[in-house]
């Protein structure tokens, strides 16, 4: 869930965002919320590491069983009524790579595709648990997975990497192509891969050269886009999907500078410039105790309604 | 959330971890579990 702006009042207060007592640290923005007042998260939170924190990790959970049993009936079932077309007027169908829904969004072509790459792929992993009728489906499954995306990057993609017209934020497809190639990257021929691999980079340098993403080529403000450097706040929910998005390219590609780009925009969701994004930002209505969190409580400030650029009039703190 | 989930098992990152469990236990501050509604208003 991310915080939404509407409701909420942004104070000018001092926080140290550390217990009760103040300490010598810079003013923190903060919220008042319905559910409390929330304080900026301070800059040297754990979530805020340079890089990656291993150590204190819980142990994995055994799965639930019963649980994964369902979940997978659940999901053939969904495929079926969003694939299938069950009658001559049935709007929801899958054809020629593309996923036909009462609006066609490109943004959300991905979803049914990355569900059906994730089923396939825990059955391969789990043939124990397959009967005839799942062994049947497997590869119409892989199919719906490469079909879309095959057609996401035939019909849907510019020569520069833009998807274009994507209806809503592009990442969202792009999340889900990035994590489907991870699943499916074993059984892809050459050709796909690195046809999948190029769209995928492509995608992430147009989005880095338009500044929608952090460019660390770059300083300063671009002063025609109001873009800066650190990249653009869309909202906490399409921030975190950019910065799981580039992760997932890393992982693919196995290019440095991808974990590079997903390291800024982590930093830059969680705390972005406060002159640029006043009020945006991990937001913690209660401070944890323990380092997985688990025992606080915080949001990442989306929009709402409103024209972003107003916001940046908005002060958090003088 | 699914993205941070997606980013979690990919990673096995505290951070992410860090971030998931505030941010769920802000929307369980809104979630009735009588009605298994998650009032999101």
């Amino acid at each position: 869930m991310a915080g939404d702006r509407r409701g909420m009042g942004l104070r000018c207060e001092r926080h140290s965002g550390r217990g009760e007592a103040p300490e010598p640290r810079p003013a923190l923005p903060s919220w008042t919320t319905p559910d409390g007042v929330a304080v900026m998260v301070a800059d040297d939170d754990v979530c805020l590491a340079p890089e990656a924190v291993v150590e204190g990790l819980p142990a994995a959970a055994a799965p639930d069983q019963p649980m994964v049993k369902d979940l997978t009936a659940l999901m053939d079932q969904l495929l079926d009524v969003v694939a299938k077309k069950t009658t001559g007027s049935d709007p929801t169908y899958f054809e020629n790579g593309q996923w036909h829904f009462s609006k066609d969004l490109i943004a959300c072509q991905g979803g049914p595709a990355f569900m059906a790459a994730e089923l396939w792929h825990w059955r391969q992993a789990h043939p124990q648990a397959m009967d005839d009728a799942a062994r049947a489906r497997q590869p119409w499954l892989r199919q719906l997975a490469i079909d879309t995306f095959e057609h996401l990057l035939r019909d849907h993609q510019a020569p520069g990497g833009e998807i274009t017209n994507p209806g809503s934020h592009a990442w969202f497809v792009m999340s889900d192509f990035a994590n489907t190639y991870l699943l499916l990257k074993d059984s892809l021929d050459e050709p796909t891969r690195a046809r999948w691999l190029d769209g995928m980079k492509k995608e992430a340098e147009w989005f880095k050269q338009h500044g929608d993403i952090p460019n660390p080529d770059l300083t300063g403000w671009l002063a025609t886009t109001w873009k800066a450097s650190d990249g653009w706040y869309i909202n906490g929910n399409v921030n975190v999907y950019q910065a799981e998005t580039l992760y997932a390219i890393s992982l693919a590609t196995g290019e440095p500078k991808y974990k590079h780009l997903f390291e800024l925009e982590w930093r830059h969701t969680l705390s972005p410039s406060q002159k640029r994004w006043p009020g945006f930002g991990l937001f913690l209505l209660k401070m944890p105790t323990k380092r997985d969190g688990s025992d606080g409580v915080g949001f990442i400030t989306e929009k709402g309604e409103g024209d972003p650029a107003s916001m940046s009039t908005t002060r958090p703190c003088s | 959330m699914s993205a941070l989930a997606r980013l979690y098992v990919k990673s096995h990152d505290l951070r992410v971890l860090r971030v998931m469990n505030l941010l769920l236990n802000a929307e369980l501050l809104h979630f009735d579990p009588q009605t298994l509604i998650l009032n999101g208003t």
